[in-house]
């Protein structure tokens, strides 16, 4: 079996890989792809995400222009799981962005640390600081996650968040949806999880990946969920409160239904994708149905923090709500 | 005349302004079930500024009935945003 390894692409000028071959599949990425282009993402990384026997593969990111941290955290999980399920007849071949930012960007975010197996023979060409407003790719399992979830919440709030409860909120809400990874994926990958903070835009972004048996899967184990045999509908149901596929009584199905309820009142945007299903959750909900299968789960926020962002205020608010309902 | 000792947990100090993690929680209940088979427990919430609904979901919506409504097990220092979480969780489990 194979490992992906990183060629020195930084010194070519026709892009043209040093030793010509056809391998099974390349991947190649370029432009950009930010939250909105996360769809183009999944059909571009498909062919890797499908892979279920050994075969030759090319992953080509020379082009690659920009990639915002939920892109990022897909394409560490699709590589991450072709050299962890040996997927590799051969050693792959890793061509690194020309762009000197996108490059540094993905060594920064430990992308090649994540990926490859040789990362520590690489000179970087920029000097490295401690994480401030970001948090680098992380791929985690088990009880780990409560940690992961606290460096997120510290590493972006330290860049633009001041409020106390603004900070509980994020952290809470990392918490929250890291432990679904745990609970519902049911995956020895575990799950991949990643946060920027942008000050200038006062907004982070948080996006949290895993290649798990996906919403549907997990939901129609409890047998109340057990008619449902499409993909969108389940990702709906998902948001929805008190919905698990845990029939133990060990969860009660809040975490991602309070999530959604504060970025709403946030102005802030949250995106649930599974299988075919994804859920687009901002100043109004779409969803749609996709053409490309995403064989597991990603859940990304967008938060503004030029906004309220108070967990409380949420909790406030659905106990008011409750009473209305038991009064009405 | 038998005398019932008192055990405090001052939640802040023992796990930060930040309650998360189910698993936690899950401890933390453990402690005050075992701690109220023999004394008056008190959870106290001072320093607190929120609290995961996992959490609160695994300690208050799990945690017996009869140790609140008895008074062997009382919260002090939760603010009313809190007590809100916390009637919540109770009701969301009552009614799944």
């Amino acid at each position: 079996m194979g490992e992906l390894q990183r060629e020195d692409n930084t010194r070519e000028t026709d892009g043209v890989p040093r030793v010509p071959r056809r391998p099974d599949v390349v991947l190649r990425l370029a432009g950009g792809y930010p939250l909105s282009q996360i769809e183009r993402l999944i059909r571009d990384v498909l062919p890797i995400l499908q892979l279920t026997k050994p075969a030759t593969v090319e992953i080509d990111l020379q082009r690659l222009a920009f990639v915002g941290p939920t892109a990022l955290t897909i394409l560490t999980a699709a590589l991450r799981r072709i050299t962890q399920a040996g997927l590799l007849a051969e050693n792959a071949s890793l061509y690194m962005p020309r762009s000197p930012l996108t490059r540094h960007y993905l060594e920064r975010m430990d992308f090649v640390r994540l990926v490859t197996k040789d990362a520590a023979d690489w000179e970087e060409d920029f000097e490295r600081r401690d994480p401030v407003g970001f948090r680098p790719c992380q791929h985690f399992a088990g009880d780990e996650y409560h940690l992961v979830a606290a460096e997120m919440a510290n590493a972006v709030a330290e860049r633009c968040v001041t409020d106390t409860v603004a900070r509980a909120s994020i952290r809470i809400c990392f918490d929250e949806l890291a432990e679904n990874v745990l609970n519902h994926a049911d995956t020895p990958l575990g799950g991949f999880a990643m946060a920027q903070a942008w000050p200038r835009r006062s907004e982070i972004e948080v996006a949290i990946v895993d290649l798990g048996v996906g919403i549907r899967a997990s939901l129609t184990k409890n047998p109340a969920y057990a008619h449902i045999n499409d993909d969108l509908e389940a990702v709906k149901t998902a948001l929805e409160r008190r919905v698990t596929g845990n029939t133990t009584g060990r969860n009660s199905g809040i975490g991602l239904y309070i999530t959604r309820l504060l970025l709403r009142e946030n102005g802030g945007v949250l995106l649930l994708r599974s299988g075919r299903g994804e859920v687009y959750s901002g100043s109004r909900e779409e969803g749609f149905g996709r053409t490309n299968t995403f064989p597991g789960t990603i859940v990304a926020l967008r938060a503004r923090m030029d906004h309220p962002l108070d967990i409380n205020r949420v909790y406030r608010e659905l106990e008011d709500a409750d009473n209305r309902d038991d009064n009405a | 005349m038998p005398t019932t000792e008192m055990t405090m947990l001052k939640l802040a100090d023992e796990l930060g302004s930040v309650l998360t993690t189910r698993t936690l929680a899950e401890d933390l209940r453990a402690r005050v079930e075992a701690a109220a088979a023999t004394n008056d427990v008190v959870l106290d919430f001072e320093g607190v500024d929120a609290i995961a609904p996992s959490f609160a979901d695994e300690l208050f919506a799990k945690l017996p009935p009869h140790l609140t409504q008895s008074g062997r097990v009382r919260f002090e220092n939760l603010s009313e945003d809190l007590l809100a979480l916390v009637r919540f969780v109770v009701a969301n489990r009552a009614a799944s």
